[in-house]
């Protein structure tokens, strides 16, 4: 991908008297590019646990906070979407909301599903490390009794323009 | 040169090409008090960098990464001709406010004894 040229300059004096050297130039062209780049990374181990409830009242929303995201892109109006790589038990949901980068918009808090889904939009030509992730788990009563299980969320970053 | 690539939550980082040459020739005499002096025949784009090193003999003196702008600067100073080439390195940056592009740039180097090149 990257281009390469190889110059050799020769800066070659005449032999002119010492008073009287003149100036001799030499030029090299080069070719620069910047590609376009967007890059996002996270970082923390979250972990949620519904284990309580008020009578007669749904089992009580946890939490997670202390995860964080990072953020790179040369583009204007990139976007980042979130997605779990499977579905959520039956009456389990989760859900995930981005703090904004400086100029963007986040989303709010978004349930997250296989199909991906915006989370952060209108990112402009920016880098910016440690911006907060809050997920929240909910569960209706219905869903019962669900074993421990992981899901991987799929943070991609879309370049705008 | 091509920056393409970046550390999330940091600038794109820079390249470096290390493919170029230069070398003086001509007679010994002549060499005392000469510099060396680059500068960009155009400016560039708005958050793109591009520096230059000159690797040198022991006879001569360079000025370590130099930073090129529409104004000579000096590159090598305490010049001596070299049978031998030497590397010229560039260095590439971008910050994220450099929109993607393609471009070119030509880079005058002038050998003179004083500051007026």
């Amino acid at each position: 991908m990257s281009r390469t040229k190889k110059f050799l300059v020769s800066f070659a004096l005449l032999p002119l008297a010492a008073s009287a050297l003149l100036a001799q130039t030499a030029s090299h062209v080069l070719t620069f590019q910047v590609s376009a780049i967007n890059q996002v990374s996270v970082s923390g181990t979250p972990s949620l646990t519904i284990n309580a409830a008020v009578a007669g009242s749904a089992p009580t929303t946890v939490t997670a906070t202390g995860s964080t995201y990072s953020v790179t892109t040369n583009q204007s109006s990139a976007k980042i979407t979130a997605a779990i790589d499977a579905a959520m038990p039956t009456g389990v949901t989760l859900s995930t909301t981005l703090t904004a980068p400086a100029g963007g918009t986040s989303a709010g808090r978004q349930s997250l599903s296989a199909t991906a889904t915006d989370v952060v939009t209108g990112i402009t030509k920016l880098n910016q490390a440690g911006l907060a992730i809050t997920y929240q788990l909910d569960a209706t009563a219905a869903a019962g009794v669900v074993s421990s299980a992981t899901r991987t969320v799929t943070y991609t970053i879309t370049g705008g323009t | 040169m091509v920056v393409s690539s970046a550390i999330a939550g940091a600038q794109p980082t820079p390249v470096t090409n290390t493919s170029s040459t230069y070398l003086l020739t001509g007679t010994a005499a002549y060499f005392t008090g000469l510099k060396v002096r680059a500068k960009l025949l155009t400016s560039l784009p708005s958050g793109v960098t591009v520096t230059v090193s000159a690797a040198v003999g022991t006879l001569n003196s360079s000025s370590g990464s130099v930073t090129l702008t529409t104004s000579y600067q000096d590159i090598l100073t305490s010049q001596w001709p070299s049978a031998s080439a030497y590397t010229l390195t560039y260095t590439l940056s971008a910050t994220t406010q450099a929109s993607p592009m393609l471009q070119n740039v030509s880079v005058q180097y002038c050998v003179n004894s004083s500051n007026n090149c």
